[in-house]
């Protein structure tokens, strides 16, 4: 009975690995508040759970490594260092998978310009612990957040503005009306006045 | 008299015209396979793809994505485009996930006058990201649309193309389906009229089949006369004619010499 049973497990694995030999694997990632966040699976439906993955920078130095967890997902944290780097998702015979992230990922330009002007953030040593791509993704964030309020205030500023110039229009063509009317009424009483 | 013959000349072409050419909605995009999480770009526009002869698209009652589920709207971010004097949209989407992606459009009624009715085409194309494969044969619940039986992408020319008409989400039977390649550069002459829009039919099942020879985009334009509404024109109920439009990438078949 526990020789059937075996069977049957073994039967199961066999199944089960052969399954996921007719698949591919794929990795991806993305950078989120200091963290690459990614997902193993394999194309047409499933996770890849429990399997290795190492982050590498532009010359294949492994920088970091975790597991997938069951339903695939993976996380770590963005590395000191220059980006590219390369994810590397091995889930063993012919089912290496890997992503690469770009500097772009991490808000970084592709090619920094040459002529740009170090900004004074960047002549400061960075705080410890945040590397340069965090530091850049930092910044962008906090600029992003201080510039909002005032962009809504301008856009804001701009409706009033067309607004205002509306009611100037109507209001300067009240003045004329109401100065006329007065000239008018001034003139009606001389003229009055002179008739008796 | 000359604005009197050029006009006669003129309806004269258009009648003689008008018999080979279909009607097609389209979304295009710029490729149907994503490597990496970023922008597909859309071409929208109604068309006669064969012979690249454009028409009028309004900007169109919906244009969204379909994935996982949910749908997302693109309309109000389209930009208006013309392409040989004739009103095109421009759509953007940014994938971030793996998925597939399945953009549609739904366009205001058409008025055809040489066909004396309304049409409406509920247009479809998938594309995959991450290499995803996953949710491309979901329908998206259009009131009439084409769903994929054969896997949309990685399609090489001489594939066969398997799909089901679906009108208000029930197999369509013997409904006819057009089928025109998306002549981009007008490179290709069609022989003759029957070659502009070749035509299969469904079964009882509503499935069809058909083999594209040759590499690029192809669309299937599956047709029925609306039966519980017409629209009207001038005053008078018009039919209106709904289509199930699917656009699908063929990538050349792979050579032995070169290799790729």
């Amino acid at each position: 009975m526990r020789q059937a049973t075996s069977v049957i497990f073994f039967c199961l694995i066999m199944a089960v690995a052969g399954l996921a030999q007719a698949h591919r694997t794929s990795v991806y990632a993305y950078v989120e508040g200091g963290w690459i966040k990614g997902e193993g699976y394999m194309p047409g439906g499933g996770k890849v759970s429990n399997q290795p993955v190492q982050l590498l920078d532009a010359g294949g130095k492994v920088l970091a490594e975790t597991k997938t967890a069951q339903d695939g997902s993976f996380s770590l944290p963005v590395p000191n260092g220059q980006p590219p780097f390369q994810l590397v998702l091995n889930a063993g015979a012919g089912h290496r998978a890997t992503f690469d992230l770009k500097p772009a990922d991490f808000g970084v330009p592709e090619k920094p310009a040459a002529a740009q002007k170090p900004a004074p953030a960047a002549k400061q040593a960075p705080m410890a612990g945040v590397s340069a791509p965090e530091l850049c993704v930092l910044v962008q964030q906090a600029v992003e957040k201080s510039l909002a309020p005032m962009r809504a205030q301008l856009a804001e500023m701009t409706a009033r503005s067309e607004k205002a110039s509306l009611k100037d229009i109507i209001g300067g063509l009240g003045w004329i009306a109401g100065l006329l009317g007065l000239a008018a009424y001034l003139k009606a009483r001389k003229m009055a006045k002179g008739a008796r | 008299m000359i604005g009197r013959i050029l006009m006669a000349v003129f309806s004269l072409c258009l009648l003689l015209a008008t018999p080979a050419l279909a009607h097609f909605g389209m979304v295009i995009p710029d490729s149907n396979l994503l490597g990496r999480p970023g922008v597909v770009n859309l071409d929208f526009r109604f068309w006669h793809p064969m012979e690249g002869q454009g028409m009028n698209l309004v900007k169109p009652a919906e244009a969204g994505v379909f994935t996982k589920g949910k749908k997302t709207s693109l309309l109000t971010a389209l930009k208006e485009k013309k392409v040989n004097g004739f009103t095109t949209w421009q759509g953007q989407y940014r994938v971030k996930a793996p998925g597939d992606y399945i953009f549609y459009m739904i366009p205001q009624p058409y008025w055809e006058p040489s066909e004396d009715c309304f049409i409406i085409h509920y247009t479809k194309t998938v594309v995959d990201a991450l290499e995803a494969e996953e949710g491309w044969d979901e329908p998206v619940g259009l009131p009439m649309e084409i769903v994929p039986l054969t896997r949309p992408f990685g399609v090489y020319a001489g594939n066969n193309f398997c799909g089901q008409v679906l009108y208000k989400g029930k197999p369509l039977a013997n409904a006819t389906v057009e089928v025109e390649f998306y002549n981009a550069d007008g490179k290709l002459k069609a022989p003759a009229g029957a070659y502009v829009a070749q035509l299969v039919k469904t079964d009882a099942n509503g499935v069809f089949n058909w083999s594209m020879p040759w590499p690029g985009w192809w669309g299937f334009a599956a047709l029925h006369t609306a039966e519980d509404f017409k629209l009207k024109h001038q005053g008078k109920d018009k039919d209106v004619e709904l289509g199930g439009v699917f656009w699908i990438y063929a990538h050349p078949a792979l050579s032995s010499e070169t290799g790729r």
